[in-house]
């Protein structure tokens, strides 16, 4: 893939990556975070969880849109973190599901729009409303979304 | 054909991303796993797992 994306860093264990935002509305602070959910039929599944990280409480939170300007730059970067946390933790799988039902849908029209570019290196697979896991299509609408590196 | 301006801006656009290829490991980054906000994410994505996916690898 060769989307502009931000530089970040890593900790030692890759599960945890960081980030900053630049833009109009200056720099924020971004964490990226896999957290071990459990294992099924041998295969380890991962949360993919995001968010700002607020210097003022010093807390996390995804609700609020940051409004930096630089949307498709960001995904890129989480998108960019996936490919290095699955290179570290090989055959595991990544549930991705936003926050909020909009949210999702933002993860949606990322994955839509550069699916291409990112089915060279994952499977992706959208869960339905009513649980089914079925390959990702575009215009499809879908409640979280599981990555398996190829 | 492309000119000369569009070639070399797709040239900067590959050094640019090459450049930002590189992984900066941090070994003293604070640890956000215990974070409620990620602990709850992590929480709802188990819940989706055991109520849609394990039913069906049961099955």
């Amino acid at each position: 893939m060769l989307l502009e994306r931000y530089a970040f860093k890593v900790d030692a264990g890759f599960l945890q990556y960081t980030f900053y935002s630049e833009g109009s509305k200056g720099r924020i602070d971004k964490i990226v975070l896999y957290t071990y959910l459990m294992t099924l039929g041998g295969i380890p599944y991962y949360n993919l969880g995001f968010g700002d990280h607020d210097d003022k409480n010093d807390q996390i939170n995804d609700l609020a849109v940051s409004g930096n300007g630089d949307r498709d730059k960001i995904l890129a970067t989480v998108a960019y973190t996936a490919i290095e946390f699955s290179s570290h933790f090989h055959k595991c799988r990544i549930v991705i599901q936003g926050s909020t039902l909009s949210r999702t849908r933002l993860y949606q029209m990322g994955i839509a729009r550069h699916h291409q570019e990112i089915s060279q290196l994952f499977d992706i697979q959208g869960m339905t409303e009513t649980g089914e896991l079925v390959p990702f299509k575009r215009g499809e609408n879908y409640r979280a979304f599981l990555a398996s590196r190829k | 054909m492309k000119s000369s301006k569009q070639n070399s801006r797709a040239t900067n656009k590959r050094r640019n991303v090459k450049r930002q290829k590189k992984v900066v490991v941090n070994s003293e980054m604070r640890d956000f796993s215990n974070d409620p906000y990620f602990v709850e994410k992590a929480e709802r994505a188990r819940e989706l797992l055991i109520k849609y996916v394990v039913p069906k690898l049961n099955k």
